[in-house]
């Protein structure tokens, strides 16, 4: 009797043998929506035109899901990766581009990066990275139509700083070259950073710059769901504590970054170091957006930790080369596109072939290459 | 790759389409960019294919194909030297009756010389024992590679321009107010290429098809 017990406790069954409730649709659905906060920023600081952005690369994202899985017998838009896709899309888009614009974007992500290669999880791009590129390519010009806030601010700041340093209307960090180049910040800017600097001691001297708050808290121009980087982080602090993102990522990416920005930074520009830089160019186009939503997809991001250290390490540096010394955006899409491509061989390097195993050990491939 | 570390037979296949679409990707931005370039092609590899079977034989030392499936090293100097006779010919040719577009098409004229759809082909020309045998595979290369190129530089124009640019250039509208750019660089190439080839695979009777679908 008691051998037949401990039988009937011996379960035999297949791989899995790990379960979760954080299935692929629910970690989709719950990525989105930390996505919203963020997105509700930016169509209530810029209006009814980031609306219409957003909500049109939402609709032809799933729209595309549809016509490439229905006819062919299969029902994907119920695990949450059009969707992603379609909000991604619309918050890196500015949100005075033409309405073609977002669902041409979508469309080529949902088609051409996502379902060409066989649907979600054989992507080896983000869709939404390598449709926002394909629009920043196809129409650079008009991914430049921002709309203007009140009060006057019509341009980014990180254009209005290469302004700035173009014309040589520099001095002391990127705010101080942005005032004395003439760029407007908001009254509500103006008001805080005044009653800090009268309010509060300054322990290094000097008080805060004008527009401090402003790129702090996310009331500038930029794309529409990338402004607001404390509700971005929010979203991300809280996916990364549920494991759903990979923290290793955007540590790397910020922080090498960061650390390129305050040793080159400066020199690059011709001036002198900005130790006010890294903060600024932190919070300024769609860096944050993109290191915490884009660059951890866990499709197309390394497998081990190892190669996400590594992966973030590229991208930060792709991106402060390609923020410096590009021509197609903030160069954030672009480098995370770079970025992907190079996932396959960090995975091939730091993949050890037999769990557990020391080091890297290379695969064996099958003959004839890899299936 | 296969375990000595050399490319597997499937692997120089894919070299061989993948350089000689190079050509076809730089050049294929307008429909007639890619109609010169396929007739010039076309002239050269049928050319080719019917003085190298000729000439062969006063190449080698003796009548011996050769050892193996690849043609002997002086068929294939003989097959490159036909080869840029013949493109030199072609592009002086077209220098004299389209100077414009041959300036269009720049480089990538004499660079069929050493296209390797043209010297892909050279070791099964080198067997075939007579010009009549070697033509009409040939033939069939060529005029792929033709319809290959009108296509990819039909959609670019279309989709990257907005235009359609044979003889004169006629406006498609809404396409040409603001055209996808990126069809008009080598991005947009490859992506019509590749989807070209995935049409292609789809086809009854095609390789692909046969072989269980190995890439």
């Amino acid at each position: 009797m008691a051998e037949r017990s401990r039988e009937a406790r011996l379960l035999q069954a297949p791989a899995p043998h790990s379960r979760t409730s954080l299935s692929t649709p629910v970690l989709a659905w719950i990525v989105a929506a930390s996505l919203v906060p963020a997105l509700a920023w930016g169509i209530a600081l810029f209006g009814l035109p980031a609306a219409l952005v957003c909500g049109t690369a939402l609709v032809a994202a799933v729209l595309a899901e549809a016509l490439t899985t229905i006819p062919f017998g299969r029902f994907t838009l119920a695990d949450g990766s059009a969707v992603l896709t379609g909000l991604l899309v619309g918050m890196f888009m500015p949100a005075g581009v033409p309405l073609g614009i977002p669902a041409a974007a979508s469309f080529f992500g949902l088609v051409v990066v996502k379902q060409t290669f066989g649907g979600l999880g054989r992507n080896w791009m983000n869709p939404a990275v390598g449709g926002v590129l394909f629009a920043l390519v196809s129409w650079s010009v008009s991914m430049t139509h921002w709309v203007a806030l009140p009060g006057g601010l019509a341009v980014p700041p990180l254009e209005s700083l290469r302004a700035a340093l173009a014309a040589g209307t520099s001095a002391g960090g990127p705010l101080s070259a942005l005032n004395a180049g003439g760029y407007v910040f908001s009254a509500v800017d103006a008001a805080v950073v005044g009653w800090v600097n009268a309010h509060l001691p300054s322990f290094l001297g000097a008080g805060l710059q004008r527009g401090t708050f402003d790129v702090l808290v996310g009331i500038v121009v930029g794309p529409t769901g990338a402004v607001s980087a404390p509700l971005l982080a929010a979203g991300a602090v809280l996916l990364a504590s549920r494991g759903i993102i990979r923290w290793e990522i955007p540590v790397a990416y910020l922080g090498v970054f960061v650390i390129l920005v305050l040793l080159l930074g400066g020199p690059a520009a011709g001036r002198p170091l900005h130790p006010g830089g890294a903060l600024f160019q932190l919070l300024s186009g769609s860096l944050i957006l993109g290191a915490f939503y884009a660059a951890t997809d866990p499709v197309t991001s390394p497998l081990v930790r190892t190669g996400r250290w590594a992966y973030g390490v590229a991208l930060g540096a792709l991106t402060f080369l390609l923020r410096s010394f590009g021509s197609v955006g903030d160069g954030v899409v672009a480098s995370i596109a770079l970025g992907n491509t190079l996932v396959p061989l960090i995975d091939r390097a730091t993949v050890p072939s037999r769990p557990g195993a020391r080091g890297r050990a290379r695969p064996e491939l099958p003959p004839g290459g890899a299936a | 790759m296969n375990g000595a570390g050399s490319p597997s037979r499937h692997e120089r296949r894919a070299i061989v389409l993948v350089l000689g679409a190079g050509p076809a990707a730089a050049v294929s931005t307008r429909l007639v960019d890619g109609v010169v370039m396929a007739i010039a092609t076309f002239v050269v590899l049928a050319g080719v294919s019917l003085l190298l079977p000729l000439v062969r034989r006063g190449i080698q030392r003796d009548d011996a194909v050769g050892p193996g499936p690849t043609a002997p090293p002086a068929v294939l100097w003989g097959a490159l030297l036909i080869s840029s006779c013949l493109t030199a010919l072609v592009e002086l040719a077209l220098n004299a009756l389209m100077p414009a577009e041959s300036a269009r098409l720049g480089i990538y004229v004499p660079l069929i010389a050493v296209s390797m759809l043209t010297m892909g082909r050279v070791d099964e020309l080198a067997l075939c024992p007579s010009p009549a045998r070697a033509l009409a595979p040939t033939l069939g290369v060529g005029a792929a590679y033709a319809a290959l190129l009108v296509i990819v530089a039909l959609a670019r124009e279309v989709l990257g321009s907005g235009t359609i640019t044979l003889g004169r250039t006629t406006s498609l509208g809404i396409l040409a107010d603001d055209p996808a750019r990126a069809f008009g660089l080598a991005a947009g190439a490859l992506i019509c290429l590749g989807y070209l080839a995935a049409a292609l695979r789809l086809l009854p009777g095609s390789r692909a098809r046969s072989d269980g679908g190995e890439r």
